[in-house]
Parts: structure tokens; C-alpha cells; sequence
């Protein structure tokens, strides 16, 4: 009997997260991320659990609503820390409130943190890089443990990097899930990749542009899929320089929310950045882009003056 | 067979009570439990009920018949602790294929007698799949928080053989119940699909977590909504409650449940709450009252009884519900 009430992608830990079109925008905490947060990863090598929870536990308190756990470095056995990281979370009735998000690229590792969360979590993430029939057999087991699942717009070929690119995949991705796997479709997330602007470089040029006009065509083409991205990578260009890296990741943020992107990783401090100093990131962006002529002036003049 | 489906649609399914209660009448004495066969086994076995498919099977026959005859629909075979995690107590793993296949042989052939006899009211056998004695998701050890007594793994295979054995047996459904635990139950939902899709098998499978108290919570700590998303990324026959609350108590999450959930509902309570020496009193009148609140506000598609309750509870409840017609399906 097919559940067909729930067409809303629907997270639990020890209490549920029901993603609606009414809900804003879902944040994932990113400081649970070995290859994102040195101190994180510090932690993590020296075995200082205590501290590395608290980390978990700042992201909640802070409004994080989904957090997202990577433990993907060379140094480190990744099953073994995956494992007891989430055993620990599990047993903080404060953090495992909500849901977990496992990050891994390696499938050993995601497996591992799917077998020790009892909520239902999502996978971050799988893709069609090698083949159909790893991306088929990856889903199946997702599905089994009873998780979501980002799918990155990855395939055979590489990374998509155009609007084209990214939309066949994701099509080409939701196809294989429903049709095939009979993966629920709601419990689907794309990730169409969100790329560096202002590199400098011609062909990065429509990078942000892709990315909103790609999302916009999935949450319209692809039923009840939602769309997420790593923000903070749009601003990579100018690391080092947190406060531009800042005006343009809320503004980045502010499009892709406009265009359909539903769930993101992102440092929850950044959207209460975005509600508080949209006038003075809107100056320092309209700077921005008149120093950077070559950018394309339908990303960056339609970001309306608050 | 006829469909359960089909059943569901037509009226509120009925489910057996207590096993253990009835069980606890016939006083069986160590060497009952024994038999001949286990005369000289090492080890201590009274208690063992489910041991007593192999060596009382006319008893366990008269429970399930005496279950039927009260008006019943549904019975569970006789196998809540058949997992090897939970027979590791009596040094039984290796009985386990058997104590299934057997229970469900005994349960079936109870069913058919009253099919056979009463065809307008088909008579079903679900496959009882209990949590275990461990969990997945807590530690027993609380200065090593991140330990656990049993893996994902380990639960998953010890669930599979059960469930083998329970299908080799005929049973119609399988019931995962008492969850206390979530990944536990998740575990064996794994196995369940990996035996469906090896046997190209579509069983229904019913699902029922317990609430352990007034704080709304499962052992493992979910709301009642957690605990449904949780387990409702398989098609499920029925999800619902069973155990440690009695139906007056259970009626808010079941409620909660029924809002939310777009499959069937199901509901075995026990007989109240337990009173000051842990026997449950709460007589079939008292009980159904509660029920009958149930069907008033169209909660429920199959009611049962857990610990507690008896065929007097279950002719009782049968009774109240021909004035009432099952729960609609939502579809929001």
C-alpha cells in the first residue's frame, strides 16, 4: 500500500522535521565537518568527544535544523569515528533531537552512520560517477535503512557545470530513483552545485546564474524534489576576506532561496546576517559589481534594494 | 487466501490478547517446559514460552483456538522472543528456525479450522516479531555512551532467520511489535525487505511501537511523529501502539498516529495499567469502554490486547466493534 499523504520530505531524530512549502528555508549545521572545520577535526584526531559534542550542540542551539557529520579525512579511520560520533550524539537527547545528515564520499563510511541512527536521516550524498548500477544499488540500501538522499549532479562524464548539464543529470538522476528504485520522490534533495564567482575566469562567469536557474527548473520539473547546496563555496574566490565572502553568501543565499533551493548547508549565523544587514551587504554587493563589470548583470542588479 | 485488504475495508480486524497471561494459567512446571526432549538440557528453561511450541503445542493450540472463538481475526504465533539474541538466554540460537517454522505451523492450522468452518470471516496468522532483549541505539553502560550491546548487523541476521522460518511456516503477515527501540525495529523492517525481495514476496507487514509513559515518548526517546517517519519508508500494512500503557492512557498517541499516518492503524493495549504486584486488573467492561472511544472517534483498523488481557477482553472488544465501521484512509 503506497503511503501517498506524504508528499513533504520528512525528517526524524527524537522529534520530526516536516519540510513543507510553508517551512523557510531548512539550515544544516556544517561544523560537525572534519574537512570543513580544523577545530572539528583537531577534536575528532585527538579523541575529545566531550568538546566535539559540544560543537554538535552549539549548531542546535544556535537554529540549526538538520547536522550534517563528515569524517572524511586520510588521517582518520572514518567508520570507526562515523560510528562513535553518532553513538554519542544518540545518547544527547539535546542534539539527536534532530535529524542527522551523514556526509561521506567513501560508501563504507555512510553505511556505518546508517546503522546506528534510529531517526530518519539524510545521506550526503550519492551520484550517478560511477555508473547507474552503483547509483541503483547505493539508493536501494538508502531506501532499506530508511533514509533521504542528496544527489549530487554528478555523473559518468564529471561534475555538471553548465544549466544543461545540471538539469539532464538531475532528470536523468529523479528518473532512475522513482522509475526504478521507487525511491519516494519527496525524499530526494539536489544538489545542482553551487560554484566560485568572480574567479576571474570567462567560463565562471554564469556559475551563480546556472545554479538558480537550474534549481528553479528542478523544483518545477521533477515533483516534490527539493534542492540544497553547500553555500559558502560561491564566495571561494575571496577567502580571507570574510566580510565580502559574507555580503555574497547571503546574497547568493537570498536568489537560491527566491528560486526554489529549500535546504542548505550553511552557517546559521549567516541567514541571520542576511535578515539583519541586507541594506549594507546590498551596498557592498552593488560595489561589487560595478568593480566586477564582467559579471552578468542579471545575477547581481536583480537583487532588489532591500 | 483471501486479501486482508479486502478485510480491512469491510470491518475493524480483530487481534488476539495476551499470550503470556493465558500461558501463566496453566502453571507449567519446569519439567513442562522441558518435555521429553529438553529432559536433560543444561540449561533452565522455565520461562521460555516460546519453547513451548515445541514441547506443549496442543496448549499453545487451545490459546490461539480459544483466541479465534472469542473473535478473534488475527492471532500471533507464538515466537516474540524467537530471535537468536533473545534465545541466547536459554543457549537456544540453534532451536530458532524451528520454534518459528513450528509456531507458525500450529497458529495456521488453528486459522484454517476456522476458515474452514466460518469462510465469511477468514481467519489470519501474523508472524509475532518481538524487539529483543538488547538495543541498538541506547547504551546499557552509562560511563561508555558509545557502546552498544548490539549492531545494526547483528540484529538484521538474527531477525532474518526468524522471518524465514515464520514465512516457511505460512504465516499471512508479519507483526513487528513492542519497538522500544527504533533501529532495532528498523533492523528487522531490513531483513524483512531483503527476504521479501529474495522470495519476490509481498507479505503485509505491521508495525507497533510502544509508548513507555505519560511523557509520550518511546524508550529510545522519539515523539510519536518521529517514531512514524521513522518507520514508514517501507509500505506497512498497519502502523500503531502495544504494551506499557493501558487503551485509556494510549488514546492521545493513537490519535496523534491516526492524524498523521496514511496506512492502517493498529492497537493492542494492555489491561490497564499495572497495579502494586504488576498484575494488570482492568476487567473486559472497563477496557472495551475505552476502546469504544477508539471506534467513536474512528481511530483504529485492528485492535488487539497486550499483557493482561484474555478471550474475555478480546469478546468483549469483538462485540463493541460490529457497531462500528473502520477507519478511512487518508488522503490528504
Amino acid at each position: 500500500m503506497e503511503s501517498d499523504c506524504q508528499k513533504y520530505l520528512t525528517l526524524s531524530g527524537l522529534e520530526p522535521l516536516v519540510v513543507t512549502p510553508e517551512s523557510n528555508f531548512v539550515n544544516v549545521g556544517e561544523r560537525t565537518n572534519v574537512t570543513g572545520s580544523r577545530k572539528f577535526l583537531r577534536l575528532i584526531k585527538e579523541e575529545k568527544y566531550e568538546e566535539a559534542l559540544s560543537v554538535a550542540r552549539d549548531q542546535v542551539d544556535g537554529g540549526a535544523q538538520i547536522i550534517d557529520v563528515n569524517m572524511d579525512e586520510g588521517m582518520l579511520d572514518g567508520v570507526h569515528a562515523m560510528t562513535t560520533f553518532l553513538n554519542l550524539i544518540a545518547s544527547e537527547p539535546d542534539i539527536s533531537r534532530v535529524p542527522i545528515m551523514i556526509d561521506s564520499s567513501k560508501w563504507e563510511i555512510i553505511e556505518a552512520g546508517l546503522k546506528v541512527v534510529q531517526g530518519k536521516c539524510v545521506v550526503n550524498s550519492i551520484s550517478l560517477k560511477e555508473g547507474e548500477q552503483e547509483f541503483i544499488r547505493q539508493a536501494k540500501l538508502i531506501r532499506r535503512y530508511g533514509a533521504a538522499v542528496i544527489v549530487m549532479a554528478f555523473d559518468e562524464t564529471g561534475q555538471a557545470d553548465t544549466y544543461q548539464r545540471r538539469i539532464d543529470i538531475c532528470k536523468r538522476s529523479y528518473d532512475i530513483l522513482v522509475e526504478i528504485v521507487k525511491f519516494p520522490p519527496q525524499d530526494i534533495i539536489f544538489d545542482p552545485n553551487i560554484f566560485p564567482v568572480a574567479t576571474g575566469m570567462d567560463e565562471h562567469r554564469k556559475n551563480a546564474l546556472d545554479f538558480f536557474q537550474a534549481t528553479k527548473w528542478i523544483r518545477t520539473n521533477l515533483p516534490y524534489a527539493n534542492v540544497s547546496g553547500g553555500v559558502s563555496n560561491v564566495s571561494f574566490s575571496f577567502r580571507g576576506n570574510n566580510i565580502v565572502r559574507e555580503a555574497i553568501n547571503s546574497a547568493f543565499l537570498y536568489h537560491a532561496i527566491k528560486n526554489g533551493m529549500n535546504i542548505g548547508i550553511v552557517n546559521p549565523t549567516m541567514l541571520r546576517f542576511m535578515m539583519k544587514f541586507q541594506k549594507i551587504y546590498w551596498l557592498v554587493w552593488r560595489m561589487f559589481c560595478l568593480i566586477e563589470k564582467k559579471m552578468p548583470p542579471n545575477v547581481f542588479w536583480t537583487w532588489q534594494k532591500p | 487466501m483471501s486479501n486482508i485488504y479486502n478485510e480491512l475495508q469491510k470491518r475493524i480486524l480483530i487481534l488476539d490478547g495476551a499470550m503470556g497471561t493465558m500461558l501463566q494459567d496453566y502453571n507449567f512446571s519446569e519439567e513442562d517446559y522441558r518435555g521429553t526432549r529438553f529432559k536433560d538440557y543444561p540449561t533452565s528453561l522455565k520461562g521460555n514460552n516460546d519453547l513451548l511450541s515445541l514441547t506443549q503445542p496442543d496448549a499453545i493450540a487451545d490459546i490461539h483456538r480459544k483466541y479465534f472463538e472469542a473473535g478473534a481475526d488475527i492471532v500471533e504465533t507464538n515466537t516474540f522472543s524467537g530471535t537468536s539474541i533473545a534465545m541466547a538466554d536459554y543457549n537456544m540460537e540453534d532451536l530458532v528456525y524451528e520454534l518459528n517454522f513450528e509456531s507458525a505451523k500450529i497458529a495456521k492450522h488453528i486459522a484454517a479450522e476456522f476458515t474452514k468452518s466460518e469462510p465469511h470471516k477468514p481467519r489470519f496468522v501474523a508472524g509475532s516479531i518481538g524487539p529483543t532483549n538488547k538495543t541498538a541505539s541506547l547504551s546499557p553502560d552509562v560511563n561508555r555512551p558509545e557502546y552498544r550491546a548490539i549492531t545494526f548487523d547483528e540484529l538484521r541476521i538474527s531477525y532474518k532467520l526468524q522471518v524465514e522460518a515464520l514465512m516457511d511456516g505460512g504465516v499471512d503477515l508479519l507483526l513487528v511489535e513492542t519497538i522500544f527501540d527504533t533501529l532495532n525495529a528498523k533492523a528487522a523492517l531490513f531483513a524483512i525487505e531483503e527476504v521479501k525481495e529474495e522470495r519476490n514476496s509481498e507479505i503485509p507487514i505491521m508495525v507497533s511501537g510502544t509508548i513507555t509513559d505519560a511523557s509520550g515518548r518511546t524508550l529510545s526517546g522519539q515523539t510519536v511523529e518521529a517514531f512514524l517517519t521513522s518507520v514508514s519508508h517501507i509500505p506497512l500494512l498497519s502502523v500503531g501502539f502495544n504494551c506499557a500503557l493501558g487503551a485509556e492512557q494510549l488514546k492521545p498517541y493513537l490519535q496523534r498516529l491516526s492524524n498523521e499516518t496514511a496506512f492502517y492503524t493498529s492497537a493492542h493495549p494492555n489491561a490497564g495499567l499495572p497495579n502494586a504486584f504488576g498484575e494488570y486488573d482492568e476487567t473486559p467492561e472497563e477496557m472495551t469502554a475505552f476502546i469504544e472511544a477508539y471506534f467513536n472517534d474512528n481511530l483504529i483498523n485492528v485492535i488487539g490486547g497486550c499483557c493482561g488481557t484474555n478471550p474475555a477482553h478480546i469478546k468483549s472488544i469483538y462485540e463493541a466493534s460490529q457497531n462500528h465501521k473502520p477507519r478511512q484512509l487518508k488522503h490528504i
